[in-house]
C-alpha cells in the first residue's frame, strides 16, 4: 500500500482505472467529430467539405467503441444491460444507455445513412466489385432505390434536421459525461458545476484534433495531397474552441484558489506534486500551450510546411486531452476524502484495466474506421 | 398518408405503455427505526469490534477492505493533527502514538470508531445506475448483490469511504465484483440483536438503539433520552447535506 | 412518408418492442414493489446467518463464570468480547471454544491478552484502568485477577 498522510482505509484501493479514463476521452471525440461535421451542415463552413463524412465515420466508429471500456471494468460486465433495464432516475450514469442509444441510433447512424443514400443505391448497383459488398449494398437500400430529385432533396433535409437535433445531442453526450463527475460533491477536485462544460468544450478541441490527423494521414496513405484551405480552416476552429476551453479552466482554477474552501491546500498539492506531469506538463504546456502557438505562429508568418505542423498541433492536442482525462479520473481519487492525504495509482501493464487493455481499446475505433471507409468511402465528396 | 398515421399512433402508444411501466411506483416514505451512538470518550481502541464485524459479515481481511474501523486523531501542542488507522484497527493499536511522536508534543489523542453513516439522504443510493443499492423502509443502506453491477461509482460518492469492491480473495464468492458495505449488522437488528461491533465494544463507546422498540425493554428510551442531553454532539461531514444517522460524542469539528 | 423511411420506423419501432420484451422477461420479480430496487433482497440479507450465539446462552452451561461475571467489573462486557463469536461452541460443544481472533489463543501470552485492553495509551480515556509495565512484568495476570471478576478477587 503506498499513501501518503492519512487515507480512509478503504481508498487505498483506486476504484476507477485508466478505462475509466479511456471512457471520456472518447465519447469527447465522438462530440468533437460530429460537431465538426455540423460546422458544415448548420453553419455552410464550406471549407470542411472534404472532411464532412470522415467526420462522421469517425464519430460513429468511436461511438461504437465508447461501452467498450465501461463494460470492461464492472464488476459484473453480464449485468450491464439493467442499466436499459432498470435505470435509476437519479443515477447521472443511469442515462448513459439511452444517451448512447439516442445519439447512435437517432442521430449518427441516420445522419449517416441518408447522407450516403444515393451513393449507397448507386453503388447496389454497379456490377464491377465484391459479391460481400454488393451484396451489403442491396441490404443497405432497404429495398428503395428512389434517387430522384425530390428523393434526394428529401434526404438532404432529412440530414439537415438530424443535424440541427445532433449538435445539441452531442453536446448533451459530453456534457453528461462531465455532470457524471462534476456531481460527485464528495469529491472537491471533482464537484463543480463547470465540469460538464469544460468537459464539453474540452471535447470539441479533441475531436477537431482527431479529425485533422485523420484526415492527413489518411490522405497520405491514400498517395493524396489533403486539403491545405480544409487544415487551414480545422486549425483555426482548432484555436478557438481551445481559447474556450482554456478560459473556462482558468474561471475554474481561479475560482477553487480564490474562494479557498476546505481542501484547496490538498488541490495544490495534487497541482504542483502529484499530477505536475500530467496537468503542468502535458495537460497545460505540451498539450495546450505548445500546439496553439505552433497554430498561432504558422497562421501568422505562413511557412511551407504548414499542414504538417498543424498535425503536429493535432496530434500534441489529443496527448493534452487525454492527459485532462487522466488527471480528472485518476487526480480525483488519489485526492482523499478525508482531504488529509493521497492514495497513489500504478496502472498495471496486462491483464484487466491495464496499459494494454485501454491501448487496443484506443486502437480499435481505427480498425473500425478502417472498415466504414471500406464500405462508404468517405473520399468520394473532395475530387 | 394512413400507414404513417397508424405506425405512429401504435410508436406513442408503445412509449406511453413504457412510461407507465418505467414509473416508480410510489414509494413509502421511510421511517427510521435505529440509530447508531459513538461515544468517543470510551473507546479504547482495541479493535475488537473491527474483528467482530469482518468475521460476523465475511469481511475480507487485507487491511483494505473494512465496514467498520478505527481511526486515531492526535493534536501535537503546536496545532498540528496527526491521523492513523493502521490495518483499520483491526485488533487494537500494536504502535503506540507515543512510540510515533515525542509524548511531551502531544496535546490531547483519541480513537474515533466509524462505520456507515446510513445518511437519511445518502449519495451512494442517489447514483446507483441500477438501484442495487438503496435504503430500505426502515432506514438502512443496503447492497443487492445479485443485482450490483459493479461499476463503482457509489463507492466514488460517499463521503465517508464506507464502501469497497469485495474483492475474489473475500470467502463469500457471490458478492465478489459488487459493492460491500455495513449495514449496520442488518441480519442481526432485524432479529433484534445489536451489531456485532456494539456487541463486542468493552467499554459501550458503540451503542445502538432501536427506536420503534415499543414491546421491548425501554433500556433504549432511557438511553436515547440521555444521549439527546448530552451536548456537542456531532455528524460526520454535516455540510454534505447527508444527514447521518451515526451520531458522535466527544469529537472535534476537525474529524471528518 | 417515403419507402425508406417507413422502413427504417419499422425497424426501429421491431427493436423498441424488443427491448422491452427483453425487459419484461430479465427484469427481476420483486424489483421495483417497494422502491427502485429488488424488494426480495432486503429479506435476503435480513436473513443471513449471525455468527455469534444468542444471548445469555453461553450461561447455560458456564454457570459458576456466570456468578462471577455478574457481580464483578467486567459485567458489562460480553462474553463475546473476550472468548470470539462462538455460535458454532455454543450450539455444539464440542466444539472448538476458542476463536481464532477474538481470544486468548489469539495472543502470545495472558498477559498480552490483557494488556490487548488494559495497555497504557495516551489516546485512551483517563479513567480507564491502564496497566503499565511496572504494575506486573513477570506474573500472569492470572495469579492475582479472576478475569471474570477482575478486582473483586483482591479485597
Amino acid at each position: 500500500m503506498n499513501f501518503e498522510g492519512f487515507i480512509y482505509p478503504n481508498e487505498a484501493e483506486i476504484y476507477w482505472s485508466v478505462l475509466i479514463a479511456v471512457y471520456p476521452y472518447i465519447t469527447g471525440l465522438v462530440a468533437g467529430a460530429f460537431i465538426v461535421a455540423s460546422l458544415l451542415r448548420v453553419f455552410n463552413v464550406a471549407k470542411l467539405r472534404p472532411v464532412y463524412r470522415l467526420s462522421l465515420l469517425t464519430a460513429l466508429a468511436f461511438l461504437l467503441t465508447a461501452p467498450l471500456p465501461l463494460v470492461a471494468h464492472l464488476g459484473h460486465p453480464e449485468r450491464a444491460f439493467e442499466i436499459m433495464f432498470t435505470p435509476h432516475s437519479s443515477s447521472a450514469m443511469a442515462g448513459f444507455g439511452f444517451i448512447y442509444a439516442w445519439y447512435l441510433l437517432v442521430v449518427l447512424l441516420l445522419e449517416i445513412y441518408y447522407d450516403y443514400r444515393k451513393d449507397i443505391v448507386s453503388w447496389a448497383s454497379r456490377v464491377s466489385q465484391s459479391v460481400i459488398k454488393g451484396f451489403i449494398y442491396r441490404i443497405l437500400t432497404l429495398g428503395d432505390r428512389d434517387v430522384s430529385e425530390e428523393a434526394v432533396e428529401s434526404d438532404e433535409k432529412v440530414v439537415y434536421w438530424i443535424t440541427v437535433i445532433g449538435l445539441p445531442s452531442a453536446a448533451f453526450l459530453h456534457g453528461y459525461v462531465g455532470f457524471i463527475f462534476g456531481s460527485v460533491k464528495a469529491n472537491p477536485w471533482w464537484s463543480s458545476p463547470l465540469t460538464p462544460i469544460i468537459f464539453l468544450f474540452s471535447a470539441m478541441v479533441s475531436g477537431i484534433a482527431l479529425v485533422m490527423m485523420i484526415y492527413v494521414f489518411g490522405s497520405k496513405l491514400r498517395g493524396k495531397k489533403p486539403d491545405a484551405a480544409c487544415v487551414d480552416t480545422l486549425a483555426s476552429y482548432l484555436l478557438y474552441s481551445y481559447i474556450l476551453d482554456l478560459s473556462l479552466e482558468f474561471v475554474e482554477l481561479t475560482h477553487i484558489f480564490y474562494a479557498a474552501e476546505e481542501g484547496t491546500e490538498l488541490i495544490a498539492r495534487l497541482i504542483v506534486d502529484k499530477l505536475f506531469l500530467t496537468f503542468v506538463g502535458i495537460q497545460m504546456v505540451a498539450g495546450a500551450l505548445i500546439p496553439i502557438l505552433l497554430i498561432v505562429l504558422t497562421k501568422l508568418f505562413k511557412p511551407k510546411m504548414q499542414t504538417a505542423i498543424f498535425t503536429l498541433a493535432s496530434i500534441l492536442t489529443l496527448i493534452g486531452v487525454f492527459a485532462m482525462r487522466w488527471n480528472v479520473v485518476i487526480g480525483g481519487q488519489i485526492l482523499s476524502k478525508t482531504l488529509r492525504g493521497f492514495s497513489s495509482y500504478s496502472m498495471p501493464v496486462f491483464g484487466a484495466e491495464s496499459l494494454t487493455l485501454a491501448l487496443g481499446i484506443l486502437a480499435l475505433p481505427f480498425v473500425i474506421l478502417y472498415i466504414l471507409s471500406w464500405l462508404l468511402p468517405p473520399w468520394e465528396a473532395e475530387s | 398518408m394512413k400507414r404513417r398515421k397508424f405506425l405512429l399512433s401504435i410508436l406513442g402508444l408503445g412509449v406511453a405503455a413504457a412510461g407507465l411501466q418505467l414509473k416508480v411506483k410510489s414509494s413509502k416514505s421511510t421511517k427510521p427505526a435505529y440509530l447508531f451512538f459513538v461515544d468517543v470518550t470510551k473507546c479504547i481502541g482495541c479493535g475488537r469490534c473491527v474483528i467482530a464485524c469482518k468475521i460476523e459479515n465475511d469481511v475480507p481481511l487485507e487491511p483494505i477492505y473494512f465496514r467498520t474501523w478505527i481511526e486515531r486523531y492526535t493534536w501535537l501542542k503546536d496545532g498540528e493533527l496527526k491521523v492513523d488507522s493502521p490495518n483499520g484497527g483491526f485488533g487494537g493499536f500494536e504502535t503506540e502514538i507515543t512510540e510515533i511522536l515525542e509524548k511531551d508534543e502531544i496535546e490531547k489523542s483519541y480513537f474515533v470508531p466509524k462505520l456507515c453513516n446510513q445518511c437519511e439522504e445518502p449519495p451512494c443510493v442517489q447514483v446507483c445506475p441500477v438501484g442495487a443499492t438503496f435504503k430500505t423502509e426502515d432506514g438502512v443502506v443496503l447492497v443487492d448483490e445479485k443485482y450490483c453491477i459493479g461499476c463503482r461509482y457509489c463507492i466514488q460518492a460517499c463521503p465517508y469511504g464506507a464502501r469497497y469492491i469485495y474483492p475474489s480473495s473475500g470467502p463469500v464468492k457471490s458478492r465478489v465484483g459488487t459493492a460491500d458495505k455495513c449495514t449496520w449488522c442488518y441480519h442481526r437488528i432485524r432479529k433484534g440483536l445489536e451489531p456485532a461491533c456494539v456487541k463486542v465494544c468493552p467499554t459501550g463507546a458503540r451503542q445502538f438503539i432501536f427506536l420503534d422498540s415499543e414491546d421491548q425493554d425501554s433500556a433504549y428510551k432511557t438511553k436515547l433520552q440521555k444521549i439527546k442531553q448530552l451536548k456537542g454532539l456531532r455528524t460526520l461531514k454535516p455540510e454534505m447535506g447527508t444527514k447521518p444517522k451515526v451520531l458522535y460524542y466527544g469529537i472535534d469539528s476537525d474529524v471528518r | 412518408m417515403r419507402k425508406v423511411s417507413t422502413r427504417i420506423l419499422i425497424l426501429y419501432f421491431a427493436g423498441v418492442i424488443i427491448f422491452f420484451a427483453l425487459r419484461a422477461v430479465l427484469v427481476p420479480p420483486t424489483f421495483g414493489e417497494v422502491g427502485w430496487y429488488r424488494n426480495a433482497s432486503v429479506e435476503e440479507i435480513a436473513g443471513l446467518e449471525t455468527k455469534i450465539g444468542e444471548e445469555y446462552r453461553c450461561f447455560n452451561c458456564h454457570g459458576n463464570e456466570f456468578a462471577e461475571w455478574s457481580v464483578g467489573e467486567h459485567r458489562n462486557i460480553s462474553c463475546e468480547s473476550c472468548h470470539g463469536l462462538l455460535k458454532s461452541h455454543a450450539e455444539n460443544p464440542e466444539e472448538t471454544a476458542y476463536d481464532e481472533f477474538l481470544s486468548l489463543k489469539a495472543f502470545n501470552s495472558s498477559i498480552e491478552f490483557c494488556l490487548s485492553c488494559h495497555g497504557v495509551s495516551v489516546s485512551k480515556p483517563e479513567s480507564f484502568p491502564q496497566v503499565s509495565v511496572e504494575h506486573n512484568k513477570y506474573w500472569d495476570c492470572l495469579r492475582c485477577h479472576n478475569p471474570h471478576n477482575p478486582v473483586g478477587g483482591e479485597s
